[in-house]
Parts: C-alpha cells; structure tokens; sequence
C-alpha cells in the first residue's frame, strides 16, 4: 500500500475539509517533486491545468471521453459558488495525477474513490462548462449570460431524450486512461453531492478528430475518417477568428474562452453496414480507405465540388456529406471538433448495437457557428438518414485560471 | 452474368421541388467483363419499371387518402379520418427511402413528434395527435402543407433515377426506419398504432423484392432465397398479432424478435445489391 493509501488522519470527509486540509495548495510543490506526500504523479504525462485557455480544447485530443452533465440542486447562490472552487482545486489535484486526498481515516469511507491510484495523471484535462439554465433567476446570473448562450434550436430529424439534452454545467474529462477520466467525473459528482446532481455521464472511447498537426486523422463507427478539415491546434489566425471569444464579444468574463456545443449521436450502424461501400462514399463525399475526396487521391487534396462526371452529374453529390458540411458552402465557418465514438451495448428491441458518436465541437459563436451549420446539414445531409441526434447541449466554456483564481470566480464577481 | 460495360451509372436522385434541398445518391462504377444476357436486360428493365410504378402509386395514394383525411376532418368524422389517415401514413411508408429519409420531407410530410417545436403542427403526427388526442380541427393546419405534398412527390418522382442495386438499397433503408425508429423508438407516439407503419414497411419491401426478383433469380437465386425467407419469417411473427393491435398488445418478444428478422433482412438485401450492382434499366429515367 502507498503512502497515499494510508489511513486518513483527519475525521470526517466533507468537500471543504477534503480539499483544504488535503494540501490542494501544495498542487505546485507536489508536481514538483514527484515524491511529495508520497502521492503518485506523472508530471510527464500531465497537461497544465493553469493557462490562458482551459486544457481539453485544443490540446491534443486524448483517447477517451468522460462528459458529465450536472443541474445544480442548491438554490443558494454561495453554495454553488464554494462548490466551483471546490471543483477547481480538485481538478488541479487530478490533472497531475493526485488523489482528492493524502491520507485516509480508516474508520470513514474513502474521500478518494482509488479507482485511479497509480495510473498518473494520463493526460487527463477537465474542461468545465455553463449551461445556458444556470443563467436564469436562481443565482442572480442573467445579466453575466453571454447573448449567443442559448439553447439550441430543435433541427429537422432530433429525437432528443432528455437525459442527453441540456444542462446546467458540464465537465469534459478526457484522458489517455478511461479510468482516469471516469474517476475524475466520479469525484467531481462526489464532490458536490448535495449542491449538483449528475444528469447524465457519457463515456467516449476512441477519439474521432484530431487537434494538432501531429495527430493522424482518426475513424468514426462508419469506418470513415473524421474531421481531416479540423482546425488544428496550431491554426493561430484561425483560432482567433472561430474559438476563441474576443475582448469585444460580449461578457468580458468569457473572454478567452470558448463555446462547447456536445451532441449525442446515434449511429444506425445496420443500415450503414447493410449499404453498398459505392453508396456509403457518395454519401460522405469520400473515399473510405484513404479518406480522399472523391475528386482526389490523398486525405488532405481539396475538394472540387464543381467537378462533373461523364453524365453531368457532380462527382461530389449535391447532398454529400463533406459539401454540406464545408466551409467553401457555409460562409468559411469553422469549428473545432473533439468528437469520440461511445458504445454503449445492444438495443434490448432491435438487438442492435447502440453507438454512434459523440460530437464534441469549439467555437466562438454556437449561433453563427454550429446552429447555422447544423440547420443545413439536418436540411440537406445525405448522412442524415444514417444518424440520429439524440442529446444536445451547449455551454459557456470560460477562459483558463491564473494559480491564484478560482473556478467560477470571474463568473459571479 | 453481367460484364463488359465500361460505365455503369447506379444513381438516385431526387429534387425537393419547392424547397432548398437537394440530394443525390451516385456512384459511378467502371466494369470489365461481358454484356448482360438478353433476359437480365429485361429483367432489369421489370426491377425498375415494377418499382417506379409502386412508387408512383403510393404517391398518387397519398394524395388520395390526405384528399379523403381532409374531407373527414372537416366533416367531423374521426373515425374515417383514422382510416384516412392511416392509409397516408403507409403510402408515405413506402416512399420515405425513395425521398432518401431526408428531414426536410419528413418535417413537411411526417413532422416527427420528436423532433421539437420547428416539427410541431406539421404532417401526418401532427393529424395523428389530432385525431387521437384532441380536437380533430388542430389537424387541419397541418393540411396545406400535406395537400400540396403528394402532387410535389409526383413531380419530384419523374425526377428519380433508379437502378436494380439502388432498388435494393433502398429496402435497406426502409428496413433501417423501421428498426432504428419504428421498433427502437415509438413513432406513434400518441396512437400507439406502431403496427400501421412495421404492416406497412414491409409491405413496401415485399413490394421491392417481387421487382427484384428475376433479375436476383438470374443472378444470385440462392440470396433470393435467403432474402425470401427472412420476409416470410416476419410476416408470419407478425401474422400473429391483429393487425389493429396498440403497441403495448403486441408482446415484446414479438417486438425483440421482429427487430432481429429486420437485421438479419436489412443484411440480406445489402448483399443482394451488391449482387445486382451494375445492371442498369438502360435509361436514366426509370
């Protein structure tokens, strides 16, 4: 057993104590050393939690997901405020790879689930976000709700369940160990028992965008390579222009920080793989094996979506997928997309597989960005006949902390 | 067997006369080999030409039966409102994969109860809550859009290219429907009448198999037969229930076994596409 394993000295194990007396405020010395209070780290493998940005937007995209969504459950404005705090001192607890707590009281249950123990920090970011019901009336916060924070429309084909839908705050936490960023999730949730309640919590495995130049494209359920024309990580002008919010926005506690719109969507993967291949590249606009457009010959050649085939026909289909979904055909618009594929069993009535793909995206306006595209590719995608959108949700996603700042701070002051 | 075309255009297109939408289906297949025989010739001409004909029959039932749904709801008379509207719900069963399922038809013609208030008082589930749950006059704002949706399907269907293959795609799409929206997830949400669109979706694929069915005979009689007998299968599991049944009357291993035949077919017909891929009616137009 570690030392990190050792019975806790301290009595009672409520969020305050856990994360005060545990030493948070040692976050620093411990990632210094490695050894500190016997915790296990991997600073090798940690993303910064400080920064301009929050991690989990245009760090490399790791290869799993844990998305919690949470409603707030308190009517007290103060409490939520204590339990943010409380959140961010936690997460920089579990970015580098520490337990919630040093020590353990054997005669209570465990602050620290232990799930996690020894595994490092893998990576793991946490990305939190603000739905657009925590702006109404139950925390004083309708005059800090940025204008394009709204929820999104219901487009052509949505069967949206509820669980999957909407929210007042969530936490993206991906890292390259799904047991590192289920227990962050899993902690956060123990955390705030009593002040937030966890709606949903949606586990991705296998990402399907890449976020910097040196990852390769990744493949969805569909066998398709997503998101060649990500935008990248090091894409600054382009970064500025669609991800992140400007000084001159709106709210200024949002500046630097970002919009992330998350859709739950079913893949209908009989249908898909009951489809001739021919068919299946029409309807995404490529090439299955090498991810070409079908107006090339290599994953990353342009599109020519005005060339014609022997008959007059577009070679790239009016309703292909990568047409409707292009920039050249909405106006240059741009997102970031963070996607990951979920599994999630057997549909107990079709006996077929329940999974599909979890469409995480960035951007600076949801409403000129994602709304605007969406509402043609619900019109006009060839591909929707194949998905179905069934969970929606879009959050405020504020800039990252300085070390002396508290999560959810810049909100409420 | 078929061989020696050098360009076989498998295709399916369909403008949505009136709106924005526009969607196409095409590949562009380069073959090496022998010419078809004079009988696949003509089988593929009787795929195509049987199956456009149940096209244009179910659009011109539409109309017929939202005419008939019309009258009725402004007669006061629910129950042959019910049956009108029953009969469009299966004649638009029929033509959903040939409008390739695209939301935009679905919103003006079926308008999902799912898919949010942009969707609400809109198509045959906004008649279908009308009728089964409240004042029979809500449906008629839904009419005019519905009205003027069969004479467009007819028009937008001499605008549909279909070959063989693409006749059996599209079985695999109305199959997908049925499993992933039917059986899965409830469409009619208000009636719990889910039998009128599963009696109906097959129906239609039964519809698009006997077209099939020389050609596939030539080509590949022993996926025929496979295919055949998964149809057979689920139309017996089905014979079983009263065809008026409510969802909750039809037991859930009905449903759970009915959603594996519906896999299991979906497969079957994906493999017979690909059996008759290539073979073309001869003309672009079916």
């Amino acid at each position: 057993m570690s030392t990190s394993d050792a019975p806790e000295r301290r009595t009672g194990v409520t969020r305050r104590a856990v994360l005060t007396a545990g030493g948070v405020a040692a976050v620093g010395a411990v990632v210094a050393s490695t050894h500190g209070a016997g915790a296990s780290t991997d600073s090798a493998s940690s993303i910064p939690f400080f920064g301009k940005h929050q991690g989990g937007i245009v760090t490399p995209a790791q290869g799993h997901l844990a998305l919690g969504i949470f409603n707030v459950a308190a009517s007290d404005r103060q409490e939520l405020k204590r339990m943010l705090a409380d959140w961010g001192r936690a997460a920089q607890r579990l970015t580098v790879g520490l337990p919630l707590v040093e020590t353990y009281d054997g005669s209570y249950p465990p602050s620290d689930t232990g799930e996690a123990l020894g595994l490092g920090a893998a990576n793991l970011t946490l990305t939190f976000g603000y739905g657009p019901s925590l702006f109404n009336d139950r925390f004083g916060l309708s005059s800090r709700r940025p204008k394009v924070l709204v929820d999104l429309p219901a487009f052509d084909g949505d069967e949206l369940n509820p669980a999957f839908t909407a929210g007042d705050l969530c936490v993206q936490a991906c890292a390259d160990d799904p047991q590192v960023a289920f227990h962050a999730i899993r902690s956060l949730a123990r955390l705030g028992l009593g002040t937030v309640e966890l709606q949903s919590l949606q586990l991705g495995s296998g990402r399907t965008s890449a976020t910097s130049s040196e990852q390769r494209s990744a493949r969805n359920l569909l066998g398709f390579k997503d998101g060649t024309n990500n935008l990248r990580g090091g894409d600054s002008a382009l970064l500025k222009r669609w991800l992140w919010v400007g000084a001159r926005d709106d709210q200024q506690w949002m500046t630097g920080g970002t919009y992330l719109v998350a859709r739950r969507i079913q893949m209908n993967l009989s249908t898909w793989s009951s489809t001739p291949l021919k068919v299946q590249e029409s309807v995404i606009g490529r090439k299955r094996s090498s991810g070409a457009p079908l107006t090339g010959e290599r994953e990353h050649d342009k599109a020519n979506f005005e060339a014609l085939d022997p008959h007059g026909f577009p070679v790239i289909p009016l309703g292909a997928h990568i047409r409707v979904a292009a920039p050249e055909t909405n106006g240059g618009v741009h997102l970031l997309r963070r996607g990951y594929n979920f599994i999630d069993g057997v549909d107990e009535r079709t006996g077929n597989l329940n999974a599909g793909l979890l469409f995480l995206c960035f951007q600076r306006d949801p409403v000129k960005q994602f709304t605007a595209l969406q509402g043609d590719l619900a019109r006009s995608d060839n591909l929707s006949q194949y998905v179905t959108h069934v969970g929606s949700g879009v959050f405020a996603c504020p800039p990252g902390l300085g070390s002396n700042d508290e999560l959810g701070a810049s909100l409420f002051d | 067997m078929l061989a020696a075309l050098a360009l076989v255009t498998s295709a399916m297109l369909l403008t949505d006369c009136g709106t924005t939408a526009h969607m196409a289906v095409r590949t562009t297949t380069t073959i090496a080999g022998k010419v078809p025989s004079r009988a696949e010739q003509a089988a593929a001409l009787f795929a195509t030409t049987s199956y456009r004909r149940q096209v244009v029959q179910a659009a011109e039932g539409f109309t017929t039966s939202v005419t008939e749904l019309d009258g009725a709801l402004r007669r006061g008379d629910r129950q042959a409102a019910i049956r009108a509207w029953a009969a469009a719900q299966g004649s638009f069963d029929l033509l959903r994969p040939v409008l390739l399922g695209g939301p935009a038809s679905s919103a003006t013609y079926d308008g999902q109860l799912l898919g949010g208030s942009k969707t609400r008082g809109k198509g045959l589930h906004a008649i279908e809550r009308a009728l089964f749950q409240g004042p029979l006059s809500d449906g008629l704002a839904a009419m005019p859009d519905l009205k003027a949706a069969g004479p467009q399907l007819v028009i937008g269907l001499f605008r549909t290219i279909i070959q063989p293959s693409g006749v059996a795609v599209n079985q695999v799409h109305a199959l997908g429907f049925l499993a992933d929206h039917v059986i899965a997830n409830a469409q009619e949400r208000v009636s719990h009448r889910d039998l009128i669109d599963v009696l109906a979706i097959l129906h239609a694929v039964r519809g698009g198999l006997d077209a099939l069915r020389p050609l596939a005979n030539l080509v590949d009689p022993t996926q025929l037969a496979k295919t055949s007998r998964g149809l057979d299968q689920a139309d017996a599991l089905l014979s079983m229930v009263p065809a008026s049944s409510t969802d909750a009357q039809v037991p859930g291993p009905v449903w759970a076994r009915l959603g594996r035949l519906v896999a299991v077919l979906q497969f079957d017909f994906g493999q017979l596409a690909g059996s008759i891929a290539g073979y073309s009616s001869g003309r672009y137009y079916a």
